[in-house]
């Protein structure tokens, strides 16, 4: 494979953003994301390979690490700024059309909760791995995610939830989704939710990490 | 024996005359005295009355007198969001860049609202029930969660990859700020000091991490709240397993935790050492099982911990204000039987 796509993907797999950031520690001064991205361009290098060995080979490495308990948040969030810091130079691409996306995901973090590490993560993981994403943002009511659904029949649906008490909130989020576009899939995720409780409220998938969710989404478009 | 009487025999590895009860139960007890979350937050009235309650409609053993997880972070000065029916919370940070932590000046918690709000309402109950029944003062976030609200947990986790030795000055700011509030707290007389920690769980980074960033922290404030002759209780919620025996080593006398961390495991580390107060799953199955399923998780406890005394049967976090009576009810029967 390429060089340049090879470095891209370990950059990603390690969290290193760009030349000035000092993460991680052994790759300190070299190029991150940022520089390789744009080389990679200015060489030619069609972005949907780019966007294929480079970012998606490196977030499932790192994706697969953090399932095995080997990476935790802190590097996940480097390697997912990395990821999102090159992916920058290749969204021209996807808008005209030339990077075709693997579907559409729709996520938010349910009523009455401002957490947003995890949702963050699962977003910028499914980006990168061929998705395109609406991220709702936070304390999103069931309305919100009904009307974009609406507007998108067919994409699937990530809830995220981080309290004990505000996790409640997914099961009529759940049941207004599907009422309004039917065969909607609706992934949860968050540290307080499980897969009884995914299957008490009615959603299709529970995932315990990012990749998971990555994964689900890939086999329901493969 | 009173519930105050209860808990601190379980607190001493003996056996009481029957499991002591207390729950995590500030939202649930807000909603079954008629109230707000913002008729509750700000009153420390309000706050007594909705505790008062609910130990004598339930006959609780003790009260976890919190309030939300923002009043620390109000006092350092986090911009703080006040719902008109969940509970106040923080999503801004009011540390920009990791670099302002060199512009932080000493903060006196004492002058700050919300801080006062929470020590009356501890005076308040503590006049109301003397040694009747034993008071739990939950003293908000530990350091590390602290310091990610100041920063914002995303950037926060990102600050401590850096190597920059900032991080570990603002970890002492909070650390501060946490035991000023803990002295204040004594001070109105509670039986037991607590904080939460739930950024520091193996859900959010990885035991290495959390020995360098968390631990020694946690540590100052147990060995303050030991200073002070008053037991600790550790909250952090997840799983985790991963940092069971670390978390016993900081010195606590108890934890709460929650259902993902293994039972087994919890009680073979902490069955002859500290106290577990939890561990039925608040929402899974308090707010959304049935009564039948609160037994069957409820027996399950008492079933392990049949051979250790050192238990206070509580759900693993906070309990959903529309949990049904029923649910609480059963909890409490099965618990006392």
């Amino acid at each position: 494979m390429n060089e340049i796509i090879e470095k891209i993907a370990l950059c990603v797999e390690f969290g290193k953003i760009n030349k000035v950031s000092p993460y991680p520690p052994d790759m300190k001064g070299q190029d991150g994301t940022d520089e390789l991205t744009q080389q990679a361009l200015k060489e030619g290098i069609k972005p949907s390979e780019i966007l294929e060995k480079g970012f998606v080979v490196g977030m499932d490495k790192v994706g697969k690490k953090f399932s095995e308990n080997k990476v935790f948040v802190p590097q996940m969030l480097m390697s997912a700024k990395a990821m999102s810091t090159g992916l920058v130079h290749l969204k021209p691409f996807f808008k005209s059309g030339e990077v075709k996306r693997k579907g559409l995901f729709v996520i938010g973090t349910v009523a009455g909760d401002l957490h947003d590490i995890g949702k963050n993560l699962v977003s910028m993981m499914v980006e990168g791995g061929g998705w395109e994403v609406i991220d709702l943002g936070t304390d999103v009511k069931s309305e919100k995610f009904v009307e974009i659904v609406k507007q998108h029949p067919g994409c699937m649906v990530g809830l995220s939830a981080l309290l004990t008490t505000t996790m409640v909130n997914m099961e009529k989020i759940v049941k207004d989704i599907k009422t309004a576009v039917p065969n909607t899939k609706v992934l949860i995720g968050g540290a307080p939710v499980n897969t009884d409780f995914c299957k008490k409220i009615g959603a299709d998938y529970y995932s315990p990490d990012p990749q998971g969710a990555v994964e689900y989404l890939n086999k329901m478009v493969a | 024996m009173n519930g105050y009487e209860r808990i601190n025999t379980v607190l001493k590895g003996q056996w009481p005359d029957k499991r002591p009860i207390m729950l995590h139960n500030f939202m649930l007890a807000t909603r079954e005295a008629g109230l707000k979350m913002k008729d509750y937050n700000r009153s420390p009235e309000n706050i007594a009355k909705v505790h008062i309650q609910a130990v004598e409609k339930y006959d609780l053993d003790g009260i976890l007198l919190d309030i939300d997880t923002a009043i620390l972070a109000s006092a350092v000065g986090v911009p703080v969001d006040f719902p008109e029916d969940d509970p106040a919370r923080v999503h801004e940070p009011v540390l920009l860049s990791l670099s302002q932590v060199k512009d932080l000046k000493p903060v006196d918690v004492s002058k700050n609202e919300r801080i006062q709000i929470a020590l009356e309402a501890a005076g308040i109950l503590k006049k109301y029930f003397g040694n009747e029944i034993y008071i739990r003062g939950n003293c908000d976030q530990a350091p590390f969660s602290l310091a990610s609200m100041m920063r914002t947990p995303a950037e926060w986790m990102m600050d401590i990859m850096m190597g920059d030795e900032l991080v570990f000055r603002l970890l002492d700011y909070c650390t501060d700020a946490c035991i000023q509030f803990v002295k204040l707290m004594a001070g109105k007389g509670v039986h037991m000091i607590s904080n939460g920690d739930s950024p520091a769980g193996p859900e959010m980074i990885s035991p290495e991490m959390y020995k360098i960033f968390a631990w020694p922290y946690e540590k100052k404030i147990v060995d303050c709240s030991h200073q002070l002759k008053l037991p600790y209780m550790l909250h952090i919620c997840g799983n985790t397993n991963l940092i069971l025996q670390d978390m016993l080593e900081t010195g606590l006398d108890a934890v709460e935790l929650d259902y993902k961390t293994n039972l087994q495991l919890i009680h073979s580390i902490y069955k002859d050492s500290a106290v577990v107060s939890g561990t039925v799953d608040p929402s899974g199955v308090f707010a959304l099982g049935s009564p039948e399923l609160v037994e069957e998780k409820t027996r399950e406890i008492l079933e392990l911990y049949k051979d250790s005394p050192r238990l206070i049967m509580n759900a693993g976090c906070a309990i959903p204000p529309n949990t049904p009576e029923e649910n609480i009810w059963r909890f409490i029967k099965v618990s006392r039987s």
